[in-house]
Formats: C-alpha cells, sequence, structure tokens
C-alpha cells in the first residue's frame, strides 16, 4: 500500500518535472531561446565588459580594491600562487618545500642561513662547541615571544620562547608517537636514535586484555636521555655521539625549532590550524582553506615588526605552473617562485624575448644537482674507465643552452656552489666533464671506452632509465644522441617508470639484474654541507646510495670530515673525497647544477636565500605601484 | 518499487565492498611504499617502520582490511579474543592508535601525505567544488546538447544539421586540455572577461554543499571550467540525441499520432522526445558522475580546488587511504546514478516495469 503512495508521489514529481522540460523544450523547432538562460546567465557579466572596454582604467580600479578588501583590508600583500596542497605546517612532520617555506617564516629556529647559505645567529645568538666537540652550548635571546592569533584576527602574547621549548621540540621530532619523517637527521644527538627507534608507545594503550605491556616508564626515560638539555631559560646544550663540525647547520632545521608545548597538547593534530596555531617567528598563519589557498600575516608582536612591510603573503593553491604564469602576466600575482612556481619550461623563451618580462627574470643558483648514475657493481658499467667515458661524452654546455635553458651551471662535482666543502670552482676535479672544447671531451671519452674494451661502443648494450617525465626525456634523449655519436656502434636505450616504481627498482638492496645501467637523479640540500652531500648519498652504508658505489677510502674521508671541527681540515677532507670519486672512479656523471628560474614584479624587491624559505620580513614592495598596475 | 529500490541498494553494497577490497589490494600491490621516500629521498628505515606502524601497516593484509572496514578497535578486539587467529601479533600490539573508525562508521580513514588529515575531511573540503562546478557544467550541457541534437534531427541534411554536427564534433574532438588554456587566453588575458586561477566560492558551504554567494564574483570563475567541461558534454548529449530521434521519429506510432491530427509540436516532444531520450539518460548518468566528483585536467588548469586530482595524486603518493576513499565515493555516486537512470526508464517508456 504505502509503496503504491510512494509510487504515485514519484510519479507526480515526474510529471511535474515533464512539465518544467516540455516548458523548457517546448519551442524545439526554434531551439535556439533555449539557450539563453546561459546567455542571460553571462550577461551578467558582459554590461561591465563592455565597460572594461571602453575604459579598462577605471573599470578595473574599481573593481579590484572591492574584491581584494574584504580579504586584506588596508594591508600591504604580496600576491603568489601555491604550488601543491602543504602537507603540514608542524616543523617536526613537515617533508616538503611548499610546508618548510611557511615554516620558515612562522618559527624561529636556533640558526638561520643567510643569502650566501652561511650559518648566521636567529633565535640563539651565540654558540659554542666544548673542546672534545660533543657538547654544543647555544645562548638565546630572550626578546622572541610565542604569539596566538585568534580566530578573529587578535594577537595574544603568550611569553618568551624558553631553552624549553627547544628540548620539547627536539623530543617531540624524535618522540616514536611523533612519526616524523625527518627524525633521523637528529641521531647525531646523543640518545635519539634509541628514542626514536623504541616501540610504539600507543601499544600500552591497546584496547585489548592481551596487548604487550611495553614499559611506559622506559619511554619516559628514554626521552630524558636524549643529548638535549636546558641549562637555564636561555641556555641550551646539546650532546653529540659523535663530534660534528656542522651542528650549527642542524641547529637551523625546521625539526629542531622550538615548540609550542601547550598549544599542541590542547589542539593534538589540529595544532596547526589557523586560530588554533602558536607561533614565534615574523609571521603567523591567517588563514589555511586547505587544499584551497593560505595566507601568512604579520606578527604585530615581533619584536622587529616596524621594520617589517608586507603584511600578508599568501594565495590560492595552485597545481599548474603555466595557469601561475597567466595570473602572473594578468597581475594577478607578483611572484613565480616558490612558494607557487618558477618559470615554466615552454615560456622561458617567450620570456627572455620579451622586453618586460626579461627585465623581471631573475635566475638563482639552486643547492640541488641533477646527475647520472651508473650502477657501479652492475657489468659492464664496473668499470670505471667506461663510466668516465660516458661522462665525459656528455655535452653539458650544449644541453643547458638548448634543453635546460634555465642558465644552470654544468657540474662537475656532486656537492653544488654554496655547500661548504663544494670543489665547483677547482676545474681540476672532474675536469674531463667540462673541457673547454667539447671535442676534446669527445675524444677523451673515445680514448677511455677503447681503453676500456669497447672501442667505438661496439658489443654495449646500454639501458638509460629516468622518472616519468616529459622534462627527463628531453634530456635524456639529447643525451642519448650525445652518446650515439660518441660511440657509434654502442646499443643505447631509454626506459622510464612511474616515480615510485623507478625509487623502488634503484633501490641498492634491489636486484641489480632489474636495474638499468644508467639512471637519473637529483639531489637538493637539507642543510648546505658536504655532510649532506658525500657522507648521506655515497658513503657506502647509505641508503640513498643507488649507485652502489662502494670505495673505502672515501668513506673514510667523508665519516672524518663529519667528525672533524676544524673547517679548513674539513675543506681538505671533502676536496679529496670528491677526487676519489669524480676522477679516480667516476662513480657518477653530475650534470647540471640547479637554478631557481623566477619572476618578480618590478614593485618587488626580493631577499632570496638559497635555502627553502625566503625571508618575506626583508622583502619590500612598492604598493602603489603595484596598485597602478592592477588598474590598468 | 519501494522493495525493488531496498533490493538495488542492498545488492550494491557487495559490489562497494569488493571494490574496496579490489582498490585496497591493487594499490598495495603497486611496487613503493607510501613511505619508501620522502620526496626523491630513501626513507631512513627505521623511521619508515614507525611511520608503517603509525598507520596499520605493519599489519597482515587481512586484518588492514578488517580495519578499514570495521575499524582497528574490533580488530584489536577479534584479535584479543580469539587467539587462534593467524596474523595477530601486530595487531594486538597496535590496535588502540584508534587510527580508524571503519567503513562501517562512516569514517574512510587517515591520509598519509597530508599528516593529521583524515580522507573524511578531504572529501569534504573538495567534494561540493566538484559538485558546483560539474552541476554547472552538466546544466549547461544539457542546455545546449538536446536542443541541438533536436533540432539536428528535426532538420535532417538541412545547413542546420550539418552547422550542429559539425559543433559537435568540433567540441567532442578537443579535449579539455586545449579548450581550457585557450579559453583562458582569449578571455580573461585577451579581452578581460572573466577570472580563473582559484574557485570563486569558499567554505562553509550551505549544507555543505552549496556556495553562500551567487554573485558575479562566484560566476566569473566559474563560466570558463564549467564551459570547457560542458562543451565535450553536450557535444555527446546533441549527436545521441540526433541519432535517437531520428530513429524513433521513423516508428509507426509517430505516423500515428501526426495521423490523429496532434499538433507537430506535441507529436516531437511528448511522443517523440521523451522516447528517444532513454539511451541519452543511460548515458548520462555515468558521464554526471564522472563530471560532479572532479576532473583531473580541468580543475588543474583553472586552479580549482576540487576532488578530481586525488584521484590521480594519491596513486602516485601510494595514499592508500585517499584512493580508495574517493574511489569508494565515485563508485557509491555511479550506483546510485545507475539506480536512478533505472527508475526513469519507467517513466520514459510505461512497459518498463519494477516488481
Amino acid at each position: 500500500m504505502s509503496s503504491k503512495k510512494i509510487f504515485l508521489l514519484f510519479v507526480l514529481i515526474t510529471i511535474l518535472s515533464l512539465v518544467a522540460a516540455q516548458c523548457a523544450s517546448a519551442p524545439a523547432p526554434t531551439a535556439a531561446p533555449k539557450a539563453e538562460p546561459t546567455k542571460e546567465e553571462a550577461k551578467k557579466e558582459e554590461p561591465k565588459k563592455e565597460e572594461v572596454k571602453e575604459e579598462p582604467k577605471k573599470e578595473e580600479a574599481k573593481k579590484e580594491p572591492k574584491k581584494e578588501e574584504p580579504k586584506a583590508g588596508e594591508k600591504v600583500t604580496v600576491d603568489t600562487v601555491i604550488g601543491t596542497e602543504p602537507r603540514s605546517f608542524d616543523p617536526s612532520k613537515a617533508t616538503e618545500n611548499t610546508s618548510i617555506y611557511f615554516i620558515r617564516q612562522m618559527f624561529l629556529a636556533l640558526t638561520a642561513f643567510d643569502e650566501k647559505a652561511n650559518v648566521i645567529p636567529s633565535l640563539a645568538t651565540e654558540w659554542k662547541a666544548s673542546a672534545d666537540g660533543l657538547k654544543w652550548t647555544f645562548k638565546m635571546r630572550s626578546d622572541i615571544h610565542w604569539v596566538h592569533r585568534t580566530a578573529d584576527g587578535k594577537y595574544e602574547d603568550l611569553g618568551a620562547v624558553k631553552a624549553q621549548d627547544v628540548v620539547y621540540g627536539v623530543r617531540r621530532t624524535l618522540d616514536p608517537a611523533t612519526a616524523s619523517e625527518y627524525a633521523f637527521v637528529l641521531y647525531l644527538l646523543q640518545g635519539a636514535e634509541e628514542f626514536n627507534t623504541a616501540g610504539a608507545p600507543a601499544a600500552t594503550e591497546a584496547v585489548t586484555n592481551t596487548a604487550v605491556a611495553t614499559p611506559t616508564v622506559d619511554i619516559k626515560q628514554l626521552a630524558e636521555n636524549v643529548g638535549v638539555k636546558a641549562i637555564d631559560d636561555t641556555t641550551v646544550e646539546f650532546t653529540l655521539k659523535q663530534p660534528a663540525g656542522y651542528f650549527p647547520n642542524i641547529a637551523a632545521l625546521w625539526i629542531a625549532s622550538p615548540m609550542p608545548q601547550k598549544a599542541i597538547e590542547q589542539y593534538g593534530e589540529q595544532w596547526t590550524e589557523a586560530g588554533n596555531i602558536v607561533t614565534n617567528g615574523p609571521y603567523t598563519l591567517k588563514e589555511w582553506q586547505h587544499q584551497a589557498a593560505v595566507y601568512i600575516e604579520k606578527n604585530p608582536l615581533w619584536v622587529d615588526a616596524a621594520k617589517v612591510q608586507i603584511d600578508v603573503f599568501g594565495g590560492p593553491i595552485n597545481q599548474e605552473a603555466s595557469t601561475a604564469m597567466a595570473m602572473y602576466e594578468k597581475n594577478d600575482i607578483d611572484v613565480m617562485a616558490d612558494p607557487g612556481w618558477g618559470v615554466p619550461l615552454a615560456d622561458l623563451d617567450r620570456v627572455k624575448g620579451d622586453a618586460t618580462l626579461s627585465k623581471e627574470l631573475t635566475i638563482k643558483p639552486r643547492l640541488c644537482n641533477y646527475y647520472y648514475g651508473f650502477i657501479n657493481t652492475k657489468p659492464p658499467f664496473d668499470n670505471p674507465k667506461l663510466r668516465k667515458a660516458f661522462s665525459a661524452a656528455i655535452d653539458r654546455k650544449s644541453l643547458i643552452k638548448n634543453v635546460t635553458k634555465g642558465e644552470q651551471r654544468p657540474a662537475h662535482s656532486f656537492a653544488p656552489p654554496g655547500i661548504f666543502g663544494t670543489v665547483a670552482d677547482n676545474k681540476e676535479i672532474g675536469a674531463y666533464m667540462v673541457m673547454e672544447n667539447y671535442a676534446d671531451q669527445v675524444k677523451e671519452a673515445q680514448k677511455l671506452i677503447t681503453e676500456a674494451g669497447y672501442p667505438d661502443g661496439a658489443g654495449l648494450n646500454v639501458k638509460l632509465m629516468h622518472n616519468t617525465s616529459e622534462d627527463h626525456a628531453k634530456i635524456a634523449q639529447a643525451i642519448q644522441a650525445m652518446w650515439q655519436e660518441a660511440f657509434p656502434k654502442a646499443k643505447l636505450t631509454i626506459e622510464n617508470q612511474e616515480f615510485k616504481v623507478f625509487l623502488d627498482t634503484l633501490l641498492p638492496g634491489a636486484p641489480d639484474e632489474n636495474k638499468p645501467d644508467i639512471y637519473r637523479m637529483g639531489w637538493c640540500a637539507d642543510y648546505p654541507d658536504s655532510n649532506n652531500w658525500l657522507n648521506d648519498v655515497f658513503n657506502s652504508k647509505s641508503v640513498q646510495n643507488y649507485s652502489k658505489f662502494l670505495n673505502p677510502e672515501f668513506d673514510k674521508l667523508v665519516e672524518q670530515a663529519a667528525f672533524e671541527s676544524d673547517p679548513a681540515k674539513r675543506l681538505k677532507l671533502y676536496e679529496q673525497a670528491e677526487k676519489i670519486m669524480m676522477d679516480d672512479n667516476a662513480a657518477i656523471a653530475p650534470i647540471y647544477y640547479y637554478t631557481y628560474v623566477d619572476m618578480f614584479k618590478p614593485w618587488i624587491k626580493a631577499v632570496r636565500s638559497p635555502m627553502t624559505g625566503d625571508p618575506i620580513d626583508q622583502w619590500t614592495i612598492d604598493i602603489a605601484a603595484k596598485k597602478a598596475a592592477r588598474g590598468k | 518499487m519501494v522493495v525493488y529500490i531496498i533490493r538495488r541498494i542492498l545488492s550494491s553494497i557487495p559490489v562497494l565492498l569488493l571494490l574496496a577490497l579490489t582498490v585496497f589490494g591493487l594499490m598495495r600491490a603497486i611496487p613503493g611504499g607510501p613511505f619508501d621516500f620522502s620526496g626523491d629521498k630513501t626513507m631512513n628505515p627505521t623511521v619508515r617502520k614507525n611511520l608503517e606502524r603509525r598507520f596499520h601497516l605493519d599489519w597482515p593484509f587481512g586484518w588492514q582490511f578488517v580495519s578499514y572496514v570495521l575499524g582497528d578497535d574490533v580488530a584489536g578486539a577479534l584479535c584479543g579474543t580469539m587467539t587462534f587467529m593467524p596474523g595477530c601479533e601486530p595487531v594486538r600490539k597496535s590496535a588502540g592508535l584508534g587510527i580508524s573508525k571503519g567503513l562501517i562508521r562512516g569514517d574512510l580513514g587517515m591520509a598519509f601525505t597530508m599528516r593529521g588529515r583524515t580522507v573524511n575531511d578531504i572529501v569534504a573540503e573538495t567534494f561540493p567544488v566538484s559538485l558546483q562546478l560539474g552541476t554547472i557544467a552538466t546544466i549547461l550541457a544539457l542546455l545546449v546538447g538536446l536542443p541541438a541534437g533536436t533540432l539536428a534531427a528535426l532538420k535532417q541534411n538541412t545547413w542546420v544539421d550539418y552547422v550542429a554536427s559539425f559543433i559537435a564534433i568540433v567540441g567532442l574532438s578537443i579535449p579539455s586540455l586545449v579548450m581550457g588554456p585557450l579559453l583562458i587566453w582569449i578571455f580573461p588575458m585577451t579581452l578581460n572577461i572573466g577570472n580563473f586561477g582559484r574557485w570563486g566560492a569558499k567554505p562553509p558551504f550551505i549544507l555543505g554543499i552549496f556556495p553562500t554567494s551567487l554573485g558575479g564574483e562566484f560566476w566569473s570563475y566559474a563560466l570558463l571550467p564549467a564551459i570547457t567541461l560542458g562543451l565535450g558534454f553536450s557535444a555527446a548529449i546533441a549527436r545521441l540525441t540526433r541519432a535517437s530521434l531520428l530513429q524513433v521519429i521513423r516508428e509507426d506510432y509517430i505516423r500515428t499520432a501526426r495521423a490523429k491530427g496532434l499538433r507537430e509540436q506535441v507529436v516531437i516532444v511528448r511522443h517523440a522526445l521523451k522516447n528517444s531520450l532513454i539511451p541519452v539518460v543511460t548515458v548520462l548518468a555515468p558521464l554526471v558522475v564522472a563530471v560532479v566528483t572532479g576532473t583531473f585536467v580541468v580543475e588543474r588548469i583553472f586552479g580549482i580546488p576540487g576532488m578530481g586530482r586525488h584521484f590521480v595524486d594519491s596513486i602516485g603518493n601510494r595514499d592508500y587511504p585517499v584512493i580508495t576513499g574517493v574511489t569508494l565515493i565515485y563508485a557509491t555516486l555511479l550506483v546510485m546514478g545507475n539506480l536512478g537512470v533505472d527508475l526513469v526508464y519507467g517513466w520514459l517508456d510505461p512497459r518498463i516495469r519494477y516488481d
């Protein structure tokens, strides 16, 4: 019975919609009117547009402030896009550039990096190591305060940042319950690894009766044992497992910044949301519309707030670089740079040829290396001469000029310029990669390949692999052509795999027979010291050592350099290590050192950092010029 | 009828579960796990183990699925009471983490890549945006496609037909990858009409779905992507309507209707068009569902924070809960859409009955 009623209701509804449909489609023979509703919708816009055409200047000027002001008030705003949804604004958990860029605006660590990637004071004013290099003491300033921006935009001062907050932050990163991806960087602290690798503490809270009773006391004890402690409110002391001359670099990392214990305990996982977050830097989070937009706002209680001009920085999240470029050209955004997009390769030639745009282009070195690795254990590339021949036969200059186009610098070492211990300016190391004439390089390559037993590449069947990407494919094809010309009888093939599959194939523990002979890879600095390059990547014990390069002398040198405190001695050790890696073993073929290819509107004066996270608090903007341009 | 609907809904539950299991399993079968790498750097093995433990990835596959469907506390309880079950060791250890309440309680799990966010959050933020865009595009497509197809059929082999068919072919063959940038270049960039690069409405949405304001700002951001999305869509509808209507118009009962002396308008609209819509409606349901759950390309080009990206990005990130979650939502809507279509058949063609 009731089913019948519902059926009747349904029929009623359908009849109504039929009537509606008939009304809409009644004048079928002259269907044009049907499309009218859309036109009417469009018309709402049209009158404006016609005005725009007639008097574009006035209309835009009228329109723009209306749109912007409710969002930012009278505030000085730098508009950008954000390349991807930040994964986390929690300093313990952030791993990728976008998050780190914002964290550096909001959280002050003990030290920082200047424009040349040197370590400079930040929260700490001075630091020193004990004679044995194991104990590092940082003296902190006391005028940096925690602030909380409430949901209605008011600011609360939550007191000075203390040494205890640094201790809390470091312990929190290492806490297995935090599950920080970068925790291992702090393993050089005493007791850190033991704490971080202790079984999940949640096990003790398991609801089941049979839960294995992991002693909670133990975890607490392990946390206490970590080599970080507050001597007084403004002095923090770190105890290392072994001496590490590069430790001030580590103190600058986001994972070691002080963290607001109260807010974290109050809000749990939600503490990084706007309205909850407590920060201590020049900026704080104003708005985080997840997956849609991020805005940070100047912290008015900041010690140097009077010197900070930019009030608001941020914009919509936009995953497409070419769309960002169009927004830039339309004056919707002021920067084409981190945390958004650099200039897309496809637009680069046009930008360089354009009188206005070319002036806005800035190209800056970036602490990354693009290289081709050889699987050092897989014949025939277990032969250093063959590796060297392939490396020498790459015309890096022509590749940069014709393919990558970003004024990158040809590479002949692993650590790029700007990294402590780099040999990029010492042309004697890896000289065979960057000769004056490419013809000489080819001659050298042909000589080497003959010595290796493959004259003209006869009998070689080489597989090059890269992860799937149009840009990597272009580079691979160009290099394949160079090799083919230098070694006409070699058989060269290119393959590509999806990124994670590709990395999985290359893992040092994966079987060699599935691996290519040569693979594409890149490395970017976590901190600007060669330890993060030579030791972290190519030490034979490293999980990053995809090439399986093994040289005991190299291992010894980079480990010694890690423990050494004397900068001059460390430079020497890294020089020797690079020499072994490039000249004696040719473990990899470095191709170029990256650049940032960015654009800034002329009204922005940006101070840049080679590390992720420009100091926006030092930027200036000619706001009148921006408004004028937008009103155009 | 009601019985029929209930039966259809009940029978779709195993289908959805099977689908969840398939996606769940296939994702885990792809080489490379979610925490193997952080960026392009190999994750430190001890850190990786720690992370995997946090998300129950150290559990045997079966128990992971139990946790996904029923909740990890249920899995823990099962393991606690039935000690003979295999693979219970890790389950007992970390069942109390409470990271999954289970599908049965409406929890799609925790995302791996966006720390501290649940898949429910992600869907609640992005689905409304995709739904808004998809709905506008669908309305646009119907408003253009149906009349164009009808006209083309009625004026078969005249210039009207040729023009309509030509436009339909063009609309079908230009991919949104080309159409989107082209529209951006023509309208906002050259003519200074409209906007792009974000979406014109932001949360909170009314009822979690509708934008709070439908003013000029909203449309200035919505129209271009809707046109890009709706163009190919309308072309498909137009071609299908035309073909179907041409067939129906030659049927005997149309001749009968005309012989009875019915007005041409009534013959076409009530008798011919209604009947010819069956194939159109059949195709419409999956198309609409695909459009309202987000389209990767259009959303990306126009910088719209919709759900489309998660169908692609989460696979690259090996974010198992996200891809399983969005696929399930898509599938659920598809099941509902098909059910709706089946019900509409009964209205379009009264010979179809449900018992």
